[in-house]
């Protein structure tokens, strides 16, 4: 069962793509004594290692969430920003952000609203027209608060049970609930002996380019690798309406821009699904990338799909999911572990 | 700044491809210093020099530089080129070009400057760069084929080197990124009968402008546990340009972010420390276009500790840049005082800062 304070303590950690330290540790300490060790790549992405007599199985969830970096403090104090992922801008106006300095200081900021002159009301301003306003009076005090070009720019958003308390709002579940997704799987493992060697990571850098999942592949070198992610289909009153939608269980996808799913697994998940009673749905999702787009070619590649928790209004401050998925997701990849071993392993492979 | 060594480079022919010019200067001035030299299987030369410490870093500068290929030619005798890397096509017309034949003979060419649309405007439009045709001044395709001009020969802005009337400005062809295989070379040679703690491995790779290709191959070649990819930025600070902020003459630039990758933050600081300790001029900046050897050099493995270096420069992808002596000089200072302090306690440190 999902744990709230563990899944808020993972949501409001402050990670953006290239400064992740604060999340993996955040990860780490819910690791430590449940695996045999824990590594790290030389970008910062952590790996939990449970030692077993078969084939490798890499599962993550990455670790970076969305946000900013300090690209310059204007004549008047105000900061320009470069995007670390992919943004619209109508989704930042107004909103409240977290610049943390070298020394870990952290400073509230908000980003403005005012287009530069001329520009159409109803059109998403530019991104080099975004900027911060610190609410000081000069440079000079935007510099002796310790902010310094390349400081992270983090969203800051409120944990929020919703009315339904199966509902929940929070910033960056793309893609903390996929780190605590494989945390909560190695979690589970305690005491078991697998015939699989299992690695649960939490990947750096996926929003600017699965960059982790490549290093982390590269390290790791698995047979069999599962990117658990946000995805699905929206269920809001603008969206198609598609079957995907939170408490809809685990979403298995098919295929995205960066990775076409390993048939053999995904009829495999499928039938763990259906043998446990787990809701689910088989969807394709017609855009975007995940870590499978870069773990399915590592080496000589790895068998592999993506898995995705149905979720809404992501890529902005305030996104939701629904908490049966994200156990329906935890019961899956726990039974499917539990399970995996070279015989199984033979019989995906066969499926090529 | 050793402008032999300098102008030697710029003068070198080496399209993204076709770099074997540029990667004999770099041999011939580094195998004095190094303890061998090998290659990868695109070219790229790597220089190793054996430290004292079980860690390794890795320095690039790409040797190759933006031009375009022979892809046909006409009855008449006229070259149409393919690019090699992104060429700016209002810079192109009228200026002149270097083709390399198979047997090694340059031969010169102007590019032309008669656009191919009618409804062409002279001052208000630009040919685009398929459109360019190259005039080797002959009377027809036989007289080209004669010379033994093949497709798929090699096309290269012809060489300049010149400082200009203030000596800290030096204009030439290609700074992109003979600067940054100038700076290998020079550590290495400034690092001669010095010992440091890493195995320290110089390389000049191949093929960055069309992908950061010899830059991949290179780094899982060597596995490096530092890498640092030296290259030029393109500034803003002409009369021109609005914001201005990113100048020549201001000193050597620690890069944070492209479109490549971000830098460990660890590195970064360590750096900016050395500059801080040394008294060595350096600036910061990121940009939204653009990328380098950084781009596959981090992500390599299990990745390495990485940040770009560069040298601020102007009229970038054009047949004359300029860059400021100073700039050069910070950035090799750096890369020296870099190779002497870094060893394998401090990598443990850089690794730790991020865990």
């Amino acid at each position: 069962m999902a744990n709230l304070e563990m899944l808020e303590a993972f949501c409001q950690a402050d990670g953006v793509s290239g400064y992740e330290k604060e999340a993996t540790r955040v990860m780490k300490s819910y690791l430590e004594g449940y695996c045999d060790e824990i590594q790290y790549d030389y970008l910062g992405s952590l790996v939990a290692h449970k030692k077993g007599v078969g084939p490798k199985v890499l599962l993550t969830g990455h670790i970076d969430e969305i946000g900013f970096c300090v690209k310059e403090i204007t004549e008047d104090g105000y900061l320009r920003v470069h995007p670390l992922g992919g943004w619209n801008t109508r989704n930042m106006m107004a909103e409240p952000v977290t610049i943390t300095t070298r020394e870990g200081k952290k400073l509230p900021g908000i980003i403005g609203t005012d287009p530069k002159p001329g520009w159409p009301r109803d059109k998403a301003i530019p991104m080099e027209d975004v900027y911060v306003d610190l609410g000081v009076a000069s440079k000079q005090e935007a510099l002796d608060l310790g902010i310094h070009i390349g400081d992270p720019i983090t969203p800051k958003a409120e944990f929020m049970v919703m009315n339904n308390p199966k509902y929940v709002n929070a910033k960056a579940w793309d893609d903390r609930v996929g780190a605590a997704i494989v945390t909560d799987v190695m979690r589970n493992m305690a005491g078991k002996t697998l015939a699989c060697d299992l690695y649960c990571a939490g990947t750096v850098q996926e929003e600017v380019g699965c960059r982790g999942a490549k290093t982390v592949g590269q390290m790791v070198m698995p047979d069999l690798s599962i990117a658990i992610d946000v995805g699905g289909d929206s269920d809001t009153p603008n969206a198609p309406k598609g079957k995907a939608v939170l408490g809809s269980g685990a979403a298995i996808c098919v295929r995205d821009n960066s990775f076409i799913a390993h048939y053999g697994l995904l009829w495999h998940m499928e039938k763990i699904c259906e043998e446990h009673q787990i809701p689910y749905t088989t969807y394709v999702l017609g855009y975007g990338g995940t870590d499978s787009g870069e773990m399915s070619k590592v080496g000589a590649g790895s068998i592999n799909l993506t898995i995705s928790i149905p979720s809404r209004h992501i890529h902005s401050h305030n996104s939701m999911i629904h908490l049966n998925d994200y156990d329906a997701i935890v019961a899956l990849l726990s039974e499917f572990v539990k399970t995996f071993d070279q015989s199984v392993f033979e019989k995906l492979k066969e499926c090529k | 700044m050793n402008d032999v060594v300098l102008k030697e480079l710029c003068l070198a022919d080496g399209l993204s491809g076709y770099e074997k010019e540029v990667t004999r200067v770099m041999k011939k001035y580094m195998a004095p210093c190094v303890d061998e030299i090998r290659y990868d299987n695109l070219g790229s030369l790597v220089a190793y020099k054996k430290g004292s410490e079980p860690l390794k870093v890795l320095l690039t500068g790409h040797v190759d530089e933006i031009g375009m290929v022979v892809r046909s030619i006409d009855e008449k005798g006229y070259v149409h080129p393919h690019q090699l890397g992104t060429l700016f096509a209002h810079s192109l017309g009228a200026q002149e070009v270097t083709l390399t034949t198979r047997e090694g003979k340059k031969l010169k060419g102007i590019i032309g400057t008669h656009a191919k649309d009618p409804q062409f405007q002279l001052n208000k439009d630009t040919i685009p760069v398929q459109d360019q045709i190259v005039d080797f001044g002959v009377y027809s395709k036989k007289d080209l084929e004669d010379l033994g001009v093949r497709i798929g020969d090699p096309i290269t802005p012809s060489g300049y080197y010149q400082e200009l009337n203030h000596p800290d400005f030096v204009a030439a062809k290609a700074w992109d990124d003979r600067v940054g295989a100038g700076l290998v070379v020079e550590t290495a040679m400034a690092l001669k009968d010095v010992k440091v703690a890493p195995d320290v491995y110089f390389a000049g790779t191949v093929q960055e402008e069309v992908g950061l290709r010899g830059a991949k191959t290179v780094g899982q070649m060597v596995e490096p546990d530092i890498s640092i990819a030296l290259d030029v930025y393109p500034c803003n600070d002409t009369t021109n340009d609005p914001k201005g902020e990113y100048a020549l003459g201001k000193g050597c630039t620690i890069c944070l972010a492209d479109t490549s990758s971000i830098a460990h933050t660890g590195l970064v600081q360590y750096l900016e420390e050395l500059c801080e300790k040394h008294g060595i001029a350096y600036q910061e900046t990121m940009i939204s276009r653009g990328g380098t050897d950084s781009g596959e050099l981090h992500r390599v493995g299990k990745g390495s500790v990485n940040v770009s270096i560069a040298i601020p420069n102007r009229y970038v992808h054009t047949q004359r840049s300029i860059i400021n002596r100073q700039d050069y000089q910070s950035a090799l200072s750096l890369l020296v005082e870099f190779l002497k302090d870094i060893n394998l306690e401090k990598l443990q440190a850089l690794l730790a800062s991020k865990q």
